[in-house]
């Protein structure tokens, strides 16, 4: 099972070549966001290598995908 | 003791801020002369085209360039999917990309594409939701093609329901829609020796820099991206430069000359992100009293392959006692990208439709309804105040009960929804102004204009802050030789690069303060800009113009710069849609007559460009409540529409009359509004035609089959 909140990249456990778009984008959260709608997750990822949603791999990229049991994965 | 004002905030008193300043590259546009990447035209410039699969799941088994290469014109050839690869010689939708050619023309380049001989062996496919999430289709992904979360629950079911005088059990979907930019997706990429120039219709010129240093393994030094002009983005322009980026650049090298690579409207259909389908099967209880006592909700959507769908739910009203699960369903589709107000559509419409059916369940109206299970009121969550001046407004209390009683075919309706959206914003968002002896004022920034208004929102706060006319400065945006800036996606340019321009342009007014003042005998502090001149605070007379002033600057300009700051910017906006529709029950078609915005965007900064935002707004939901609709063939797995024909859009005729009505909240400092009006009005639209017709459309588009669907399972 997986968290329905967006997971973050980190740098050492994730890909270095893993992108999503609050990588590039400074939105702020608000605190009472939470009061207003529960988590949930629609982030996108792509391959900083291939510049698409899949790795070098052919196979989709995502957080809980791309944390070193690829071959392609670079820390 | 008396409160100290930094004078690099917001004024109290503006000049500018807030008035209805026309566009500053509006005559720029109607006369053809900006420029955007789709006009881009360099000397020995080639043209790229990129085959794509037909097939939603396939192995390349080989790919045969050599005819191609004999084509007429063609400069090079790439293959982007290698056969030989067996790590990466899938495609995973219709549209993925397997190989490239550049020709000296666009004719060329399309004939050349079409002799590149791609032999594939067709792999079986998912693209129905139900077969995935009934275990009926195809294994395509490692983990299963559903993917659930972790259920969330909150406060007792059993005694929610318990409390209920009535409930509900329905279940509310929303489709797939395409972004459909007018520009298309698309790249000019130039090659100087390992320096690259990249002309990009991007939403982030900044970030497209990286990613093609990134990808290419240059510096990104190396790389400037340029983009003036931008013809459409919601979000997929937000992302990476796409496969057609990083293709266009290889293209280029190998070629050793420019090459321009323009998608098509069937490959910005196919393969350049989408809005995510988004179900829910909701129980949910509400007391005789109007209090939501229950919700129970199980939720799917599909962002496509691999790719999360998720959306809020139940969105915004508060319930005490819920559960939910969710899954992302994984198809042989292109991928989601974020698409204005990414989920909050989906969710407001799911959660929406709901309300109106408990109102009537215990008879109540529907903005009372909504009063009743809304948060605290509060500067971040206005909706009681709004709904109750917008129905004030648009005459609310004509509203009927639901269902049309006046005889004849056509009967109109009334809908109301609300809406959230965080937005926000912060640094690093640097500026840099510059005053020169002429007189001009020159504001720089890396930021981009993605069709918003940009351009003069940089223009009024430098304006304001120097006491000119807004057609007085020249912004200057668009380039990353401007300088670093984030991307422009989540409502966050405004308040991410507001304040910075404030700071600049006061510190250089205070700049040229200090060569002023010795003219006038007063110290620096006692002077101010205003009205194009500048002069002693307390005694207007005692001044000069700002020509005048600016002679003093002497050959050097003035120079300044500022960033973001803390306190001049906010996050999270409130707003409530009204629309009125009238339905043809013989035709099944809805003609929305009227919707009314009230929104709040904390400082309102450029008055007419942010109405603007509200009329895209509401026209893009219009076109998800009524027309759009990614359709796939269900054998197959291709789009069957993927064209301006068959994927429907409105036309001027469709657009009803929409009121603006902006709330100023101007001690909250800047917050976006690219994403607020677009959320709420296929709700309101579908509400109302629910009051037009005494039927529940649970889904969407509204069709007229859907229409006339719905009419029949209502009477029987």
């Amino acid at each position: 099972m997986l968290s329905l909140t967006s997971p973050k990249i980190h740098v050492g456990v994730h890909c270095l070549k893993l992108r999503t778009k609050s990588m590039y984008i400074h939105a702020v959260v608000d605190p009472d966001e939470a009061t207003f709608y529960d988590a949930y997750d629609n982030s996108a990822f792509w391959c900083v290598s291939t510049q698409t949603g899949f790795g070098p791999d052919g196979q989709p990229v995502r957080p809980d995908l791309c944390h070193g049991e690829r071959g392609c994965c670079r820390f | 003791m008396a409160e100290t004002i930094d004078p690099l905030n917001w004024p109290a008193t503006p000049s500018v801020l807030g008035t209805r300043v026309k566009r500053m590259d509006g005559p720029e546009k109607v006369t053809g002369r900006a420029k955007y990447t789709f006009d881009i035209s360099r000397p020995r410039m080639l043209y790229g085209r990129i085959v794509r699969s037909p097939y939603p799941h396939a192995r390349v088994v080989s790919v045969d360039l050599t005819a191609a290469s004999r084509m007429p014109g063609v400069k090079t050839t790439l293959v982007w999917r290698d056969p030989a690869n067996t790590q990466n010689n899938l495609v995973m939708f219709q549209g993925d990309e397997v190989a490239a050619v550049a020709a000296d023309t666009e004719e060329h380049a399309i004939d050349a594409a079409r002799a590149i001989k791609v032999e594939y062996q067709v792999l079986p496919h998912v693209t129905l939701v139900d077969r995935a999430l009934a275990g009926t289709a195809p294994a395509v992904f490692t983990g299963g093609n559903v993917r659930a979360a972790q259920p969330q629950s909150t406060g007792d079911l059993t005694k929610g329901f318990g409390a209920a005088a009535h409930t509900i059990e329905e279940t509310y979907e929303t489709q797939v829609i395409t972004h459909t930019c007018m520009e298309t997706h698309g790249t000019v990429c130039e090659w100087e020796g390992e320096r690259l120039t990249a002309w990009i219709s991007t939403q982030g010129i900044n970030g497209a820099r990286e990613n093609f240093a990134s990808a290419l393994g240059i510096p990104q030094a190396n790389v400037r991206v340029i983009c003036q002009y931008m013809g459409g983005g919601f979000g997929s322009k937000a992302l990476s430069v796409g496969a057609e980026g990083l293709i266009c650049a290889r293209l280029a090298k190998a070629a050793n000359a420019p090459v321009k690579l323009m998608l098509d409207r069937k490959e910005e259909h196919l393969a350049t992100g989408n809005r995510p389908s988004a179900t829910a099967r909701i129980k949910a209880g509400v007391s005789a009293e109007g209090i939501i006592t229950a919700f129970d909700g199980d939720t799917w959507g599909t962002g496509g392959a691999g790719a999360t769908a998720g959306f809020p739910l139940p969105y915004i009203y508060q319930i005490a006692n819920r559960r939910r699960a969710h899954k992302d369903v994984f198809t042989n589709t292109a991928q989601q990208r974020p698409m204005r107000a990414p989920g909050h559509p989906q969710g407001s419409f799911n959660t929406e439709i709901m309300m109106d059916e408990l109102a009537d369940k215990v008879k109540m109206d529907p903005v009372e309804f909504r009063i009743k299970n809304l948060p605290p009121e509060a500067p971040n969550a206005m909706w009681r105040s709004y709904l109750r001046e917008g129905a004030a407004e648009f005459g609310w209390d004509k509203r009927h009960p639901t269902g049309d009683k006046t005889p004849g075919p056509i009967k109109t309706g009334m809908g109301v929804s609300i809406h959230t959206w965080g937005g926000g914003g912060r640094g690093p968002a640097p500026a840099h102004c510059e005053i020169a002896s002429d007189g001009g004022v020159v504001m720089r920034a890396g930021t981009q204009d993605i069709g918003t208004g940009t351009r003069t929102l940089v223009a009024v706060i430098t304006a304001d802050a120097l006491g000119l006319q807004p057609t007085q400065v020249r912004p200057e945006i668009g380039d990353t030789l401007y300088g670093v800036s984030p991307a422009s996606g989540g409502s966050t340019t405004a308040a991410s690069i507001s304040p910075g321009i404030r700071v600049a342009a006061v510190k250089a007014l205070d700049a040229l303060k200090e060569k002023v003042a010795p003219s006038l005998g007063v110290e620096p502090a006692a002077l101010v800009a205003s009205g194009g001149r500048i002069h002693v605070k307390d005694d207007p007379s005692k001044g000069m113009s700002w020509a005048d002033a600016c002679k003093r600057i002497g050959p050097q300009s003035i120079t300044s710069d500022g960033d973001w700051r803390p306190g001049m910017s906010s996050t999270t906006t409130s707003g409530v849609q009204f629309a009125e529709v009238k339905v043809d029950i013989e035709t099944g078609i809805v003609k929305v007559t009227r919707v009314l915005v009230v929104q709040d965007c904390g400082l309102v900064v450029s008055r007419l460009t942010a109405e603007s935002q509200c009329y895209g707004g509401v026209i893009g939901s219009l076109n998800f409540a009524l027309f759009e609709d990614r359709i796939l063939d269900r054998n197959s797995g291709q789009m069957v529409n993927p064209n301006m024909e068959w994927y429907l859009l409105a036309g001027m005729s469709d657009i009803p009359r929409i009121d603006v009505r902006l709330k100023n909240q101007p001690e909250r400092g800047v917050i976006g509004l690219g994403e607020p009006p677009t959320v709420s009005t296929a709700a309101a639209i579908t509400l109302a035609v629910r009051n037009a017709i005494g039927v529940s459309v649970r889904s969407l588009p509204l069709t007229p089959a859907r229409i006339l669907g719905a009419l029949r399972q209502g009477i029987a």
